[in-house]
């Protein structure tokens, strides 16, 4: 049940601590320690496979030199193919046959989530998400669903 | 005139933007490839001089590193302002928030008589009520 989202698609990594560190050191490592947190945003990609493989060349850059810690990733499943349970919450809007999908902790248009743990401390987080756009009602995407089929 | 301010019973903290995408292409710029903008938020600093000059020097790095990298024609400089409420001197930024002291813009040295300027970086200083958990450093 994935939809394609019609907009263009970034990244945005928020950086905390020592994740920052990578990141001070090519602009003012002597600053690096007053820093508390490094928001970076990407350019748009016209596929969302390109923001997602920028994203995690990035991700991947940063975190080499983290120790202990755990990466998890998600995958909203409205766009990229994952386990229904992975949306948060599907919210009835005005009447059974208008669903609206609210995924990926309430911000429906979440591509892919990844988050770096270091115990308890979330370190990073590094989004994939999508420009926004009129997301279409549940019954609409069972009917594009089943126009592929049957094309 | 920042001396008429409280700055004894205020913690300070600073905001600077870099707009990698519109700098000059150079070394800096190709370290972080598809990246357009990178902010960074300070931790609390319970001094004001601290503060100011943790953001200069955060700036200034910035500004010499990326001349460092590019010829003579294409350098970038920094300017200041104060919130005009402090000085009663006009500033040529408006729209300043409750709280913002100052400001610091990276631009194009050749834009420097312009009468508007296209930054590629920002830096803003604020102060805030001390607060129970202040970092003394």
């Amino acid at each position: 049940m994935m939809i394609t989202p019609p907009t263009k698609s970034f990244y945005v990594v928020h950086a905390q601590g020592e994740a920052t560190d990578q990141i001070m050191e090519k602009l003012s490592p002597s600053t690096a320690a007053d820093i508390k947190e490094i928001i970076m945003i990407s350019a748009d990609f016209p596929e969302d496979i390109q923001a997602q493989n920028e994203m995690d060349s990035t991700v991947k850059k940063l975190s080499s030199k983290l120790e202990n810690i755990t990466i998890n990733t998600i995958h909203n499943p409205l766009y990229i193919p994952a386990s229904a349970e992975q949306i948060d919450e599907v919210l009835e809007a005005d009447g059974e046959d208008n669903f609206r999908f609210i995924g990926m902790e309430g911000n429906p248009f979440t591509l892919k989530s990844t988050r770096i743990f270091r115990g308890n401390e979330d370190i990073l987080e590094a989004r994939v998400a999508c420009h926004a756009f009129d997301l279409p009602s549940y019954s609409e995407i069972i009917r594009l669903q089943e126009n592929k089929v049957l094309n | 005139m920042i001396g008429a301010i409280s700055l004894n019973k205020s913690d300070f903290v600073y905001t600077a933007t870099i707009k990698v995408a519109d700098l000059h292409d150079c070394k800096t710029k190709s370290e972080f490839p598809g990246i357009t903008d990178i902010s960074i938020n300070s931790r609390t600093f319970a001094n004001y001089f601290d503060c100011s000059n943790s953001v200069r020097s955060f700036m200034d790095n910035v500004v010499n590193k990326v001349n460092s990298e590019l010829p003579k024609g294409h350098q970038y400089m920094i300017t200041s302002e104060v919130n005009p409420i402090y000085t009663g001197i006009e500033s040529k930024s408006k729209e300043w928030v409750a709280g913002e002291l100052a400001r610091m813009w990276m631009f194009e040295v050749a834009q420097e008589d312009a009468v508007s300027i296209q930054a590629v970086g920002q830096a803003r200083v604020y102060m805030m009520p001390k607060g129970p958990g202040s970092d003394p450093n």
